[in-house]
């Protein structure tokens, strides 16, 4: 695919100052696209901004620009890569989504004990309580919170330290609430 | 319902899976995301949802009859009168009412008025500046030919969108509405980078901000005469991390959420604290309110078409309704007028710089124009004026040691900063790993991260900082 070099445009149809790009970023470059280039195209100033992003080629794709974003990048657009990624998108992300919540479940289950008793009391929520504490109750006997207790432990441990001559830290008021029943 | 919080993440799935389950029809699936907004914004307030779609249908409405008076310059510009002037009033009412009819009260009883006068409790509905700007530069651009006249369903769901609703980033038409058009397509890359973004600024909200806010920030604000030096100086340098970690991390969570929905948005932030002067801070930080604030007051007031006087007088006035932007307070007016200043100064020293007088070093133009962001943070922060002075004066004359600031939260100041200073492009570089991993992998290391956060976050989410603007 022969690539176009674009000149680059902003919103206001004003060119940016010429850029020199960075050794590391050229040999990147030159890594996912071919190296016999025909000379740089010009591109004409975009209407809208969907046309701006649509005008620029995908290997060009800004990243931020150091010097000063333009007007409608996104930080969300990504080079192409060299080898093309498959077209799943949705099922990717519904995937890494789903894990997550799912580990999210199984490991931490005193945040969702915690925001079924933060529920308006309703009958409703009673069963959410109920079903949340039980939950809670299954993973914790075979010990599932317990790396998260112990790293937060830890943290308020780390939270705690003083300089020497200040005040001891105040208990923990997370701890105590995280107490059956508190 | 704040972002990082379970009942947001339960609601976000729904949506998730509603939007992309809807997406054989894009104005169904348009529908679905409008719903889901005004519930959204409801949570807080649900009398505001009609505000909201008020809103949303006056812009629409005075953009169509912009459109329909093509040919009659004087007729479309008068529409555009009318459309700013309502915004402005729906702004000036709910946002400075209560502010302007103090400033009366102060100046009749400065008077010899010796009675208080009836003054009504507004209740601010949350994101209005947002929303309000938002539909002002859609009537702008119409007028300017500058984005097409959006449907009814486009523009309202353009000001309602919840990932940008209540503290932006200020995502315009000409960058949303044709995105609106079709179902979007959401590619590994996009996904990767949204879930980056969301896991990022949820570490930045709720570890490092909230840290920061409840265990010094608050402290040392909330009574500054109170405080020793260092904690004072600890205060102050704390608040610039945490402002920047609290309002960049609800916009990355933002784009990230909008991304996953398909959809992108704009930058906002590109690490502010390493700008080189207040110009480059600008172009750093809140990105979409500057450049709003550049196009459609700046350049209106005349920019740098009528020489260097009226440039100046563009650049303060633009930084003083900045300001004011924020909140009504003679803080904030102060804080606006410091940065309107010093950027006139700025561009003043470009145009009468000696020649043979070089350039201040990179370094020095970071160090010094960071400081001169620190003091602007002290009048932005303090709850009065008077307030601010003892803050400051309390900096330079209070003495004492440190009670409050402790070794932690010292080192959440120093990484806070060096977030400023890291390779550009890491979020990128992340992103850009991470899509071409299994998602099962990538959905055990977002979700040990977003563990990691859990165990480490203090106890409670507050809202995010630029909630109440």
């Amino acid at each position: 695919m022969a690539r176009k070099t674009t000149t680059g445009t902003t919103g206001q149809g004003k060119k940016p100052a010429a850029r020199k790009p960075s050794p590391k970023r050229t040999a990147e470059a030159a890594e996912t696209l071919p190296l016999d280039l025909p000379p740089p195209e010009p591109i004409p100033a975009p209407e809208t901004a969907r046309e701006e992003i649509e005008a620029v080629p995908v290997e060009a794709q800004p990243l931020p620009d150091a010097l000063g974003l333009t007007h409608t990048s996104s930080p969300v657009d990504l080079p192409e890569p060299a080898i093309p990624l498959p077209h799943d998108g949705l099922k990717w992300t519904t995937t890494v989504m789903a894990v997550t919540a799912l580990f999210l479940l199984v490991f931490n289950a005193t945040a969702l004990r915690g925001w079924a008793y933060e529920l308006t009391p309703t009958d409703t929520s009673a069963k959410v309580v109920s079903a949340s504490e039980g939950w809670y109750d299954l993973t914790a006997g075979i010990g599932l919170n317990k790396p998260v207790d112990a790293l937060h432990h830890w943290w308020r441990g780390n939270m705690n330290l003083r300089f020497p001559g200040q005040e001891a830290a105040a208990p923990d008021v997370r701890l105590e609430n995280d107490q059956p029943g508190g | 319902m704040l972002f990082p919080t379970l009942s947001f993440g339960l609601f976000f799935i729904l949506i998730y899976a509603l939007a992309w389950g809807a997406k054989a029809s894009n104005e169904w699936r348009k529908i679905i995301l409008l719903v889901a907004s005004w519930y959204f914004y409801g949570a807080w307030d649900t009398r505001f949802v009609a505000l909201l779609i008020a809103s949303g249908v006056l812009n629409w409405g005075v953009a169509r009859l912009i459109v329909n008076a093509e040919g009659n310059e004087r007729l479309k510009k008068t529409w555009l009168v009318i459309g700013i002037v309502i915004n402005l009033s729906i702004l000036a009412f709910f946002k400075y009412y209560g502010f302007f009819m103090e400033q009366v009260e102060h100046l009749l009883h400065s008077l010899g008025w010796e009675r208080d006068l009836y003054i009504m409790q507004v209740v601010l509905p949350v994101g209005i500046s947002f929303f309000t700007f938002q539909g002002m530069s859609y009537v702008i651009d119409i007028y300017r030919k500058k984005t097409e006249a959006a449907s009814l369903l486009d523009m309202v769901l353009l000001m309602s969108f919840f990932p940008h609703l209540v503290a932006g980033p200020i995502v315009r038409a000409s960058h949303l509405i044709p995105q609106f058009k079709k179902v979007p397509e959401l590619t590994r890359g996009m996904a990767a980078m949204g879930l980056a973004l969301i896991a990022w600024g949820l570490f930045k909200k709720a570890i490092i901000a909230s840290e920061l806010a409840t265990g010094l920030v608050d402290q040392t604000f909330f009574d500054p005469a109170a405080q020793s030096s260092p904690d004072l100086i600890a205060g102050a340098y704390g608040y610039a991390v945490q402002i920047y970690c609290d309002f960049s991390a609800y916009t990355d969570m933002a784009v990230g959420l909008a991304a996953l929905l398909g959809y992108r948005f704009p930058h906002n932030f590109n690490q502010p604290y390493r700008a080189n002067s207040l110009q480059d801070f600008w172009r750093r930080w809140h990105i979409s309110l500057s450049s709003w604030l550049r196009d459609y007051l700046y350049v209106s007031l005349g920019g740098s078409r009528h020489g260097l006087t009226r440039l100046c007088v563009a650049l303060m006035t633009t930084m003083l309704l900045g300001g004011l932007w924020h909140g009504a307070s003679w803080n904030f007016v102060i804080w606006g007028a410091l940065h309107g200043s010093v950027l006139a100064i700025e561009r003043l020293w470009r145009e009468f710089r000696p020649k043979d007088w070089k350039p201040l070093p990179n370094l020095l133009g970071i160090i010094i124009t960071f400081h001169i962001v620190l003091l602007g943070w002290i009048f932005f922060r303090a709850q009065s004026f008077d307030s601010a002075l003892a803050f400051i004066g309390g900096i330079f004359t209070a003495g004492g040691s440190a009670m409050l600031v402790t070794p932690m939260l010292l080192a959440m100041i120093v990484v806070g900063m060096t977030f400023h200073y890291a390779p550009p492009y890491t979020m990128q570089r992340v992103a850009m790993k991470l899509r071409t991993m299994n998602a099962v992998a990538v959905g055990l290391a977002v979700g040990l991260f977003i563990l990691i956060v859990d165990a480490m976050r203090p106890e409670g989410v507050a809202p995010f900082i630029y909630y109440q603007f």
